[in-house]
């Protein structure tokens, strides 16, 4: 059995080691060369139709938004970030009994404005014209105030003078919420921060 | 001479120091790629280090000094091509070098099973499908969309109602630079499209004249999750459209329609790639639970019917679990996502079609038995030589 010295072993595995970095070398030189900055293609033949195209936004895109969509903005000094949740994607405490999270859901604009003038007792929308409508995530948003005695989920009673500042998106049929809660006090004194952090916002999916 | 020339290059090849500079090379990738995988993101980094687009790799890591700029470190060649190499390496090497006869059965079994895992590689690597199929409880889906992959659907509408739709496929699209241009034929809706200005990630910015020009694009880093990236580019379309101004496509934006008469339209769209599958899936329940204070599923379960037809009433009922997919013609659906706090619970599906699914499982069936074949036949005659002797 032939036998090898090490150092013709070194020399075996160089000369294979070299084999590769000429051929990679090479390839590297091949497809820079090649690369064409203008084609031109022919389309025949369409796709079958699916389910998708008898909808106006699939399942499957509103899954990736809700999966992949996150978001930036400036948060103001007097609210503490807080755990997200499935329903809550952004959540903020402020003062002693306020709260703001931003959702993510369907339904529609109306009928999440008028759940939510339900809870302050207040008599529902005919229509979303009745909103004030300013940009919201470079859609158009729409902003409700309300105010009185509010008895949210899962709250046993009602606890009276409390406000509720809400600003809602429809992007792609998918709905966003933000909805800020508390004390009336307490949401007049972080009104303007409210507006801060909704012009800030930004979705980065 | 020529001969030995040949010979020369079939020894070569088929020698056992290239195997082992493949499997080292194999090796020095892997771990090159998951140091890189953290910080650029796993496709980011399965595409410049495996995909077959790419033959060499130059690895960007800060631990390797760079001068001016420029990585000391010399271009690797990609896994794509090392395992090309091999298989020649492996095939030469069971073809040739092998010496053939009974008591090697086992080891020419088990050679060639490592060679079937490389071709196995290589089908899934250019002929297999990914996506996700999403599906309300309730609701049936017979359509996947890629995880990543960006197409451009064109369509006409006529009376509002959307024929099939032209699509200039994702391969085409994904690796174009900035500065290319795609030029489309789309002969039966007498359209051409130029694309251009592709950008792998882009952001939308509102712009300062809406009524002009709705939306506006800036370019942004590769996010290291593939998912997240949305692309954008521009179309300038002439033909049955004649519009000289560039529409703005980008992944978030909703189909662009252009008028063509009182009844017809056109849509155009840029959207993560959709393909058809060949029978419904109807979902009958979806449950599941969440980790606590999380959104992550930490558990959940699917009762679906596969149907043949849209109008079919009675299909084959299938339970799809975590680690238990549905098999089913060459497509396999993996339970990858729930949502389980809205009105009707979702099922995502990750949709597999992989000609060679099966392939590698077989390999290792065939590995197991030439090595255990050849092992049996050692210990054998180890045996029987001592039995002899004593």
């Amino acid at each position: 059995m032939k036998q090898f010295l090490p150092y013709q072993k070194l020399l075996c595995s160089v000369k294979h080691w070299s084999f590769f970095f000429t051929l990679s070398t090479i390839a590297g030189i091949t497809s820079a060369c090649s690369e064409k900055k203008e084609r031109t293609i022919t389309i025949h033949t369409p796709r079958e139709l699916t389910i998708l195209d008898e909808q106006p936004i699939s399942p499957t895109q509103l899954a990736h938004q809700a999966v992949t969509r996150s978001y930036s903005y400036d948060k103001p000094n007097d609210w503490q970030e807080q755990p997200s949740s499935s329903f809550r994607k952004l959540n903020f405490r402020f003062g002693s009994t306020g709260e703001v999270y931003l959702s993510e859901s369907r339904g529609g604009i109306l009928p999440n404005v008028n759940r939510w003038l339900g809870q302050f007792g207040n008599d529902p929308l005919s229509s979303i014209d009745e909103l004030e409508q300013r940009p919201l995530l470079l859609e158009q948003g729409y902003f409700i105030s309300t105010k009185g005695s509010f008895k949210g989920m899962k709250m046993r009673e009602a606890v009276d003078n409390h406000k509720l500042l809400g600003a809602l998106v429809e992007i792609n049929g998918e709905l966003i919420t933000i909805k800020m809660t508390g004390s009336e006090t307490e949401v007049n004194d972080q009104q303007s921060a409210f507006d801060t952090f909704c012009a800030s916002l930004k979705s980065t999916k | 001479m020529q001969k030995s020339i040949v010979s020369s290059i079939i020894r070569f090849l088929s020698g056992y120091w290239l195997a082992v500079v493949c499997l080292s090379l194999l090796f020095i990738l892997t771990w090159l790629s998951t140091l890189e995988q953290p910080e650029k993101g796993l496709y980011v980094v399965q595409q410049r280090y495996y995909s077959a687009d790419s033959w060499f790799v130059s690895p960007d890591l800060d631990f390797i000094p760079k001068i001016k700029g420029n990585s000391i470190c010399p271009p690797l060649p990609s896994a794509y091509l090392i395992s090309i190499i091999l298989f020649i390496n492996l095939t030469l090497g069971g073809l040739i070098r092998i010496k053939k006869n009974w008591k090697r059965l086992g080891i020419i079994l088990s050679h060639f099973s490592i060679v079937g895992l490389l071709v196995a590689g290589f089908v899934s690597h250019h002929y297999s499908k990914e996506g996700i199929m999403m599906v309300h409880q309730g609701d049936k889906s017979d359509y996947a969309q890629s995880y990543t992959e960006f197409s451009i659907e064109v369509a006409k509408y006529k009376n509002g109602v959307k024929q099939a739709p032209y699509v200039i496929p994702s391969h085409e699209l994904m690796n174009l630079q900035k500065e290319d241009v795609l030029t489309v034929n789309i002969a039966p809706l007498d359209l051409q499209l130029k694309v251009s200005d592709w950008l792998p990630n882009a952001e939308l910015f509102p712009s300062e004249n809406p009524a002009k020009i709705p939306h506006l694009v800036k370019a942004q880093e590769l996010n290291p999750t593939a998912e997240a990236n949305q692309v954008a580019c521009k179309v300038i379309l002439s033909g049955a459209v004649n519009r000289s101004a560039p529409l703005q496509l980008h992944g978030q934006l909703n189909e662009s329609m252009l008028t063509l008469s009182a009844n017809e339209s056109i849509g155009i769209q840029l959207i993560k790639e959709v393909w058809k599958m060949p029978f419904y899936i109807h979902l009958d329940s979806s449950i599941g639970e969440y980790h606590p204070n999380t959104s992550r599923p930490k558990y959940f379960e699917s009762q679906v019917t596969k149907l043949n037809t849209a109008d079919e009433k009675q299909g084959d009922a299938y339970t799809i679990k975590m680690n238990e997919p549905l098999r089913h013609n060459g497509y396999t659906l993996y339970q990858a996502k729930w949502i389980g706090d809205t009105a009707r619970p979702q099922s995502g599906f990750a949709v597999v079609n992989n000609p060679a699914d099966q392939w590698p499982k077989y390999c290792l069936y065939l590995a197991t038995l030439g090595l255990t074949a050849h092992f049996g036949m050692q210990l054998t005659q180890f045996l029987l030589k001592r039995n002899a002797k004593k």
